[in-house]
This record gives structure tokens, C-alpha cells and sequence, in this order.
């Protein structure tokens, strides 16, 4: 049976018919039979438009509808609806954009506009005889979420979802959980003490029954969809049995070994067997398999020999856990720049430069009355080290080094009176809350800003002081000054556990390496994989409180998605036509969502082809580009249907 | 003992000892210059089994969609194109066995044809490196290295990159001097050129599909050209539909093909079909450093993207 087609073509109030000639455009599209009807309107995605189709839809049994109008991506959604509300499948719509692809970019030559214009709307025809009236696919979504990474943004994400009585899985390489935060001095603009807050905060997390607390722990492998994410993670052997250590530290007494202390930013040294952090979560010894004297063969003993409660036990392996999950949040944080690839400033080489972590730990020392070493009078601070630089292929700006830098000067400052203290800035930006409030009363404390960028740093080599050499931008001169110490303002970059969790799950990651949001404005943490978000710097450098914002953003995002019981795929995704395809793989080598699989699908004859997961794949085409024999299509918007669109142009 | 009478040896080892069910090689049927591929079974039938530089199909090529266990001679190329097709699913590595031969390179016997300016061949003799050719009205002595295939003038994988067994020791490289010579002489000239260019190679084109036939990496079920629905491309020999096709099977040996110049010798008018394959190979070498077929496992350089590939085609 013939399709019946009604026809719309929207004015958008002149917007297109002072440019396009409606009429025409109109006249073009009679004479086939299944056109059962051609009406224009003024504006048609307007409440009386929409009646106007649900009306014709009713009363001429119309099984198609082209609306030839403005961008599918402004209003689709809107007809798509409007198809739904008529009994319709919205993907038998179809929509030519004779606005943002004709009337408007072609406004000076109306002719050529309308000609477009009947050009799009036939293409739109032509597809509209071929659709096919597809059915959202449904799939039951239960409540069970996991977070990767345990810093700030993912125990936020964890304590929102377990209060909100979703099931948690809290994942976190690391033995505590806590992330950057935990080893930050105070917090700008408002100098709350970083530990002090946060540390409420991962108490909490083991305190909550919906929330099953992994660290050690890697995430090896995740496959499936929405609803169905089978993850499998590695976790570490811990020697050290949580529930039985009472941290009397005489293991650490024992322990022969002595390394740098990662939490310290390797300024100060620890034991193998150490307590990861005074502030850890779970608060336990854990031995370090890399350092400890031998652990195969048992070479020393000596922590077990001491360990009253008996905690101890080196006969344990990494062990394999598997489960399910419903929903994802990404928060694997971020690396800081590693400044000593910038040698012009001397860090590793020289002795008084460090990076702003090693002074953030230097400064929660002195805060207790435990100065690490002697800073001296004299402290410049560099700015945009590894950020807004080109040659080190980091354009853009990490947004908190500014207000670190006027933080730590400032704490530095009322640390020890009769400081002099330099800021070398290229731009200040102070654009958060009170952010604008602190640089002013800094300065009024008496921080230096110098708007400039310093070129090197020279180092005496007998009283290790530094000599900076720098333009003042604003007043033209070139500064050469002597200074104690030098701490570089590194910027945030993206680190090897995003990398790999981007991997698995085939996010995709913007130019500058953090992973990509789905719609930077509209969608901002979402990603293009269905059930997975993102929170805090994974997506793009960010302060505390955005990292917090945002977590609590991707929990809302993952309570919206699970609290329906249901999810409603999209059905326009690639088939495969089993009879011609051959199973070279080149489509699943293709697909960046992983969708597609070489599978024997005829156990008699070994025949393998390409087998597609239709919850998995978003309909990108991308198999069908690249197959050769055009076994890949997409349902929806198939081979057959372009080429008869190109056929009528 | 000759490379021939090995050859013999090992395809008769592996037949009795039932390790393979059939041997793929080449043998004598009496046409001057050439060689037939065959189909050995029988321990007894080994003597059937020539090597020469006659032995210039791609045996590759009858490996797919085989489900017994198969002894397959192969040349350096042909290796390569086994690799390619173990990476695609085609074979399977463990029901393949690979007799592979050190070739100094095959003769072109169109070369031949027409150095003897398209006389009837009907006698060929090879002693060494010499082709005695005998026709009614002539007799003449031929060089072998005078007449080798353009892809074995340029062939830097003489040897087998992957075998279970090596007939004979490996060649010392050839020393290419200018591989890509033809190419850069097509790249440098302007588009009106190219195009003529194109259109007299390619207009001599009669759609017999030989090339594709021949090509060991055409293993689709069903062919672009033969679809209907839609028709990706017209099956006239109109230069347009001509020079889509070719264009196109091109396009799809991307990161493939192997330059074992199969396609160029099957075809019966002559057309400059590596022109194209080459160029591809050339320009995939350069922007992605990859040549096809050398390593197993490995994903052809289209089929996964690098943050640092090469971009500078985006304006």
C-alpha cells in the first residue's frame, strides 16, 4: 500500500518566507500520488501547528510527515512528540531545514534559496517513503551505580546516591580515598582547612550502608550497556587486614625500609608498611608490595614478628571481583603538570623550586608547627606553568593556579611576618565567588602581582638563591630579581587512569585530553555513552566547589535515569545484512562504542559475521562508512533512502 | 638440491603424515610461460609440484572459505597476504601451513609478449636464468631479470614474513632504488595530465573483474559492483563507471593491499591498476608508517585513529 504523506512548510513567521518563495516550494512537491496533502503555515511548531497536524494525521490517515522547517536539532523533538501524541512512530518525520540551510545563510540570492529549499524537501520525501515506523527499545535499569575514582567529586557522587538509597560501588586506586583534596593546605578563597572539611566527609562514606567502599582497586574491565554495565575490577593484596589493625604503629617501627612518602609529595620519607594518610579512609596499615624487603621469597618478617593483633598476613593475592551496575559516574580526577619537562625553571634541578603541591604540603607542616624546611624571606611564584602555553601542547587555562597561588602567598605571608612575595602572572582570573574579594585583600596584605612571564631562572650555585629574570608587561621593564624560593604554579592534566577508563567505556576526550562532556552547555556531564557521567576534573579543570556542583549534577543525572525503572533506547542503529557480510571486523575495529562483535553465527558452516548490540550502538554509521560490501547499514536512515534522496536532487 | 625437488619433499612429508589435506601449488600443464594452480592430495601426485618464476598467482587467494587444513606455497607477497587475511578473520592461522619461498621475482610474461612484438609463443625452455622461447618463425634467448613483474623490480619482502616451513635460504634484499618512481612522476604532474592520464588506462577497462578475482584480499561475499540495491556503481564500460569501479576496489585495498600485483597481471587489456593500488600504499606508508600484511594481530591503519596521526589534509 501506497504511503500517505502530508507536507508542511513553515514561514517561521518570515524568518523563511522572505527569503524562500513558500509557493513554489509547494507547487514543486505536486503530483505524486502518495502526497496526500501540501499545507503551509505560519509558524508551525507553535500549539495551533502542532493541532494542525495531529488533526490532519486524523482525518486524511496520514502515515508519513515531512515538515520542511527549521533544524531537526531545534525542534525535532517538539514534532517528534507531536507524532507520538497522533498514534504515530516519530520516526516516520521527517524534517528539511529550509532555515538555518537556506533562508538564512542564502539570504541575499532567493532564488538559489528556493531552489534549495525544494531540493531539501524532496530529499526529505524521498527519505519519508522509505521509513520505517521504529519503536523505542526499552530497557529495565535497576539502581546500582558505580563511581570511579574516590576523590572529592566522587565521594560526593557517593554520599548523594547511597542517601538517595542507590546501591554504590566506590572504586579508588589508591588506599585511601580522599584524592588531591586530602593533600591541600587550606582552600581558597574562604582558607578553610582542606583536611578539617573533607575529612567528615570520607568518614562518612564507609558510615553509609549503600555504599560498598573498594580501595586498592582497579577497574580491569567493563562491558555491556545501560542497565546491564558488567564491571570487573582488580583488587590489590592489602597484607594488612583492616578490620584487625589498631594503627599502634610498631609495624612501622620494625620496618626497615624507608621510601618517600607519595602523600608528601615525596618531601618527606615513609616505611613500606605505613598508614597512607593521618586522615585515611579506611583508616588501616597497608603494606607496599613494591618496597617491602621480600615478599617472595619472605626475606624480613619483621612487621609480622611486632603486629599484636596479628593483622598481618603475606600469603594474599590480588583477587578478581565482578558485578553489575546500572548507571556510571567517571571521576578519575586529574594529574598536576609535571613541570620539570619546563627546564627553563630548574624544578628537580634546582634546590628551592617546587611545584604548588610540594608548598601545599610544606605549608600543612608548618600550619602544625612542623616547618619541612626553611622558605625563606623571599618567594616568587610563577603562573601558567604547563597552562595557556602552546609549546607544551596545553592551551588552555587550569582555572585554580591564580587563586592556589594568592592562597598559598597569602598563607605563607601571615605564616611568618616580613615575607616579600611575588606573583609572575600572564592574566589574573579571578572570576568565582568572593574569588575577586581574596586577590584584592592579598594585595592589600601585601602580595606582589607582576603581570609577566618569567623567562629563566638562574640558580648560585653556592647559596642556592634564584635569580628570576622577567618583563613587567605593564610597566615595560625587565626585572631581575634574587629570591629564596621559586614555586611554579603547575597547571591540571588529565592522568593515565582516565586515559584507561576512557578506554573501556569509549568515551571520547576534547583537545585537551579530559574527557568530553555530551553537550558542553546543555549536557555538561553527561557523556555520549548512555549511564555514564562525569564528575569533577576528569571533564576539564575545575575548583572544589564546581567539582562538588558537578558531582551532585551526575548523581541527579543517574537518580533521573534509574528512578524510572526504564530506559528508552533510541532505535536508529546499524544492522547487519548476515548474507553478505563476511566478518573481516573492520566495522567492530571502527565502532567507537564498542557495539559490534565477530560472532559465529552458524555453528555448522563456522560462518562468523559482524553482530551488533542495538543497546550499545548510537546509530553513527560509522560500520556502514567503512564496510566494504555495504553489509553495515543503519536502520532508519539506510543506504537505500540516501541514495533515493540524492536520486530526486 | 633445487628449491623444486624440496618443495616436493616437504608437501609429501605433510601428506603423509596427514598433517594437511590438500597442498596448494603450481604446475606445469604446457603452456609456455606459465604455470596452473593445483590441488594436491595424494602423496603420489607431489611431482606435480613446480617452482619457477612462472609461478605468478597469488595462491593466497584459495585459501578463504576452506574448511579443511591446507599446505599453501607462497611467495614473500603471498605471505603477506595470508598475514592481512588472518588479521580479517578469513583464515585461521592453525589451519593454514605455509610453504614459504625466498622468490627472486616472477616473469611478466606480457613483458615478453611484447618484446617479441606479440609473437605466438609456443615453446618455452628455462635453464637457469635463461627463457629459450620458441615460436614458428623464431627462436630466442631471454634473461629472466630482464622480464620480472613491476612489483618485484620494487619488492622490498622477498622472503616469507610468515611460514612454517622455509624452502631454501633467505635472499639477501633488493636493492630498490626509486620505489615509488612511476607514482611521484604522476603526483608531480597537473590534474589535466593525471586525468588523461587515467582515462586512457582506465578506458581500456571491459569490466571482466579479473583483477578482482585475482586479488587475494577480494574476499567479499558480494562484490559493491554486483549490488543492485543500491547500485553503488553503473556496470557499463563507460569511462565514469570504469573509473569508479577501479577507484573504489582501490579505496578498499587501503592499508591492504600488499603490491603482489596479482590484479595488474590477470587483466587482459593492459590497464595500469597498480597505479592506483600503489599510490595508496605509498601515501598510507608516509602518513602512517604501516605496510600491510607484516605483522599478525595488527589493525589495518584505517580501522583505529592515534591522537598524533597526521592531520594536516584539514584545511
Amino acid at each position: 500500500m501506497a504511503p500517505r504523506i502530508g507536507v508542511y512548510v513553515c514561514h517561521c513567521g518570515g524568518n523563511i518566507s522572505e527569503v524562500v518563495d513558500i509557493q513554489k516550494v509547494m507547487e514543486s512537491l505536486e503530483g505524486p500520488v502518495d502526497v496526500v496533502q501540501i499545507k503551509d503555515h505560519e509558524h508551525i511548531c507553535s500549539e495551533v501547528g502542532q493541532k494542525l497536524i495531529l488533526n490532519d494525521i486524523k482525518e486524511n490517515k496520514l502515515d508519513r510527515v515531512v515538515i520542511a522547517a527549521c533544524s531537526p536539532q531545534f525542534q525535532g523533538i517538539t514534532f517528534m512528540k507531536t507524532m507520538e501524541h497522533a498514534g504515530l512512530s516519530p520516526y516516520v518525520l521527517e524534517m528539511a531545514n529550509i532555515r538555518e540551510q537556506c533562508s538564512w545563510p542564502h539570504y541575499d540570492y532567493p532564488q538559489e534559496a528556493t531552489k534549495k529549499a525544494i531540493d531539501l524537501t524532496k530529499m526529505s520525501l524521498a527519505k519519508a517513503r522509505l521509513d520505517i515506523p521504529l519503536e523505542k527499545k526499552v530497557i529495565p535499569i535497576g539502581k546500582r551505580v558505580l563511581i570511579i575514582g574516590g576523590g572529592i567529586a566522587g565521594i560526593q557522587a557517593a554520599l548523594d546516591l547511597g542517601d538517595a538509597g542507590f546501591q554504590v560501588y566506590l572504586v579508588e586506586k589508591d588506599p585511601s580515598i580522599g584524592g588531591k583534596m586530602a593533600q591541600l593546605s587550606k582552600t581558597f578563597p574562604t582558607e578553610d582547612c582542606a583536611a578539617c572539611i573533607l575529612s567528615p566527609k570520607m568518614a562518612d562514606v564507609p558510615n553509609n550502608p549503600n555504599i560498598k567502599l573498594m580501595t586498592s582497586t582497579e577497574v580491569k574491565d567493563i562491558s555491556g550497556y545501560i542497565g546491564n554495565y558488567q564491571v570487573t575490577v582488580t583488587r590489590k593484596a592489602l597484607y594488612v587486614d583492616p578490620d584487625k589493625c589498631t594503627c599502634c604503629d610498631k609495624c612501622v617501627e620494625a620496618c626497615p625500609v624507608t621510601v618517600p612518602n607519595e602523600y608528601d609529595e615525596g618531601l618527606t620519607t615513609r616505611k613500606a608498611i605505613y598508614l597512607p594518610s593521618p586522615i585515611a579512609v579506611p583508616h588501616s596499615y597497608i603494606l607496599d608490595d613494591k618496597t617491602c624487603l621480600g615478599l617472595f621469597p619472605l626475606a624480613c618478617s619483621k612487621c609480622k614478628e611486632v603486629c599484636e593483633p596479628n593483622a598481618i598476613d603475606y600469603d594474599v593475592y590480588p583477587t578478581e571481583e565482578k558485578f553489575t551496575v546500572d548507571t556510571i559516574i567517571v571521576a578519575t580526577g586529574f594529574d598536576i603538570y609535571d613541570a620539570r619537562q619546563k627546564r627553563v625553571y630548574g624544578l628537580g634541578k634546582y634546590e628551592n623550586v617546587f611545584n604548588a603541591l610540594e608548598m601545599e604540603r610544606m605549608l600543612a607542616y608548618a600550619g602544625e608547627g612542623k616547618p619541612l624546611k626553611d622558605i625563606g624571606n623571599r618567594i616568587a611564584f610563577i603562573q601558567c606553568v604547563g597552562s595557556r602555553d602552546e609549546q607544551v601542547e596545553h592551551e588552555y587555562c587550569s582555572r585554580v593556579c591564580c587563586m592556589y597561588a594568592t592562597k598559598l602567598a597569602c598563607l605563607l605571608n601571615r605564616e611568618r611576618p616580613g615575607k616579600e612575595i611575588y606573583i609572575f602572572y600572564t592574566d589574573l582570573r579571578a572570576y568565582g565567588k568572593g574569588f575577586e574579594e581574596y586577590y584584592k585583600r592579598a594585595q592589600s596584605e601585601g602580595i606582589k602581582y607582576i603581570r609577566g612571564r618569567v623567562a629563566e631562572i638562574l640558580e648560585d650555585p653556592k647559596t642556592k638563591k634564584l635569580t628570576l629574570r622577567a618583563e613587567d608587561t605593564l610597566s615595560r621593564k625587565i626585572i631581575e630579581s634574587e629570591f629564596n624560593t621559586v614555586v611554579l604554579s603547575v597547571g591540571l592534566i588529565p592522568n593515565e587512569g582516565t586515559r584507561h577508563v576512557a578506554g573501556l567505556l569509549g568515551l571520547s576526550r576534547s583537545q585537551d585530553g579530559f574527557l568530553k562532556e555530551a553537550h558542553l552547555k546543555f549536557r555538561p556531564v553527561d557523556t555520549l555513552i548512555e549511564g555514564v557521567f562525569l564528575a569533577g576534573t576528569v571533564q576539564g579543570p575545575k575548583d572544589i566547589p564546581d567539582s562538588v556542583a558537578q558531582a551532585g549534577a551526575a548523581s541527579s543525572r543517574a537518580i533521573s535515569l534509574m528512578n524510572k525503572g526504564v530506559y528508552e533506547a533510541e532505535p536508529i542503529t546499524a544492522q547487519i545484512d548476515e548474507s553478505i557480510c563476511i566478518g573481516c571486523g573492520m566495522c567492530a575495529d571502527v565502532c567507537a562504542y564498542k557495539a559490534i562483535e565477530i560472532t559465529v553465527v552458524d555453528a555448522h558452516t563456522g560462518k562468523k559475521t559482524a553482530v551488533v548490540n542495538e543497546f550499545l550502538c548510537k546509530g553513527c554509521g560509522t560500520c556502514a562508512a567503512t564496510c566494504r560490501s555495504g553489509a553495515a547499514d543503519v536502520i532508519g536512515v539506510s543506504d537505500h533512502q540516501i541514495s533515493k534522496m540524492i536520486e530526486v536532487m | 638440491m633445487d628449491l623444486q625437488t624440496k618443495l616436493r619433499q616437504e608437501a609429501r612429508k605433510l601428506l603423509e603424515e596427514k598433517l594437511v589435506d590438500v597442498v596448494i601449488g603450481y604446475e606445469d600443464e604446457g603452456a609456455p610461460l606459465r604455470t596452473t594452480p593445483c590441488f594436491i592430495t595424494d602423496p603420489q601426485d607431489v611431482d606435480r609440484l613446480v617452482w619457477n618464476p612462472f609461478c605468478d598467482h597469488n595462491l593466497a587467494r584459495y585459501l578463504t572459505a576452506r574448511k579443511d587444513k591446507a599446505a599453501v606455497v607462497a611467495k614473500g607477497c603471498d605471505t603477506r597476504a595470508i598475514v592481512v587475511l588472518i588479521n580479517e578473520n578469513q583464515i585461521e592461522r592453525k589451519n593454514v601451513n605455509i610453504l614459504g619461498m625466498p622468490c627472486g621475482g616472477i616473469v611478466d610474461r606480457k613483458k615478453i609478449y611484447n618484446h617479441l612484438k606479440n609473437g605466438d609463443v609456443r615453446e618455452a625452455v628455462l635453464k637457469d636464468k635463461v627463457i629459450t622461447v620458441k615460436g614458428l618463425e623464431f627462436t630466442a634467448d631471454l634473461m629472466v631479470d630482464d622480464f620480472l613483474a613491476d612489483c618485484c623490480l620494487s619488492c622490498r619482502h622477498r622472503n616469507p614474513v610468515l611460514c612454517d616451513v622455509q624452502i631454501g635460504e633467505n635472499l639477501p634484499p633488493l636493492d630498490v632504488k626509486d620505489e615509488y618512481k612511476k607514482i611521484k612522476q604522476l603526483e608531480e604532474s597537473t590534474s589535466e595530465e593525471r586525468w588523461e592520464y587515467f582515462r586512457k588506462t582506465l578506458s581500456k577497462c571491459i569490466r571482466c573483474y579479473a583483477c578482482r578475482e585475482a586479488c587475494p584480499l577480494c574476499y567479499c561475499q558480494q562484490c559493491f559492483t554486483d549490488q543492485n540495491f543500491p547500485a553503488w556503481v553503473g556496470k557499463t564500460t563507460d569511462i565514469s563507471d570504469t573509473i569508479v569501479f577501479h577507484i573504489m576496489r582501490a579505496f578498499h585495498t587501503t592499508g591492504r593491499c600488499v603490491d603482489c600485483g596479482a590484479c595488474e597481471r590477470s587483466c587482459p587489456n593492459n590497464v595500469d591498476i597498480r597505479m592506483l593500488t600503489k599510490k595508496i600504499a605509498k601515501d598510507v606508508k608516509e602518513l602512517f608508517g604501516d605496510e600491510a600484511g607484516l605483522q599478525l594481530e595488527e589493525k589495518a591503519p584505517l580501522s583505529f585513529y592515534n591522537e598524533d596521526d597526521p592531520q594536516d589534509f584539514i584545511k
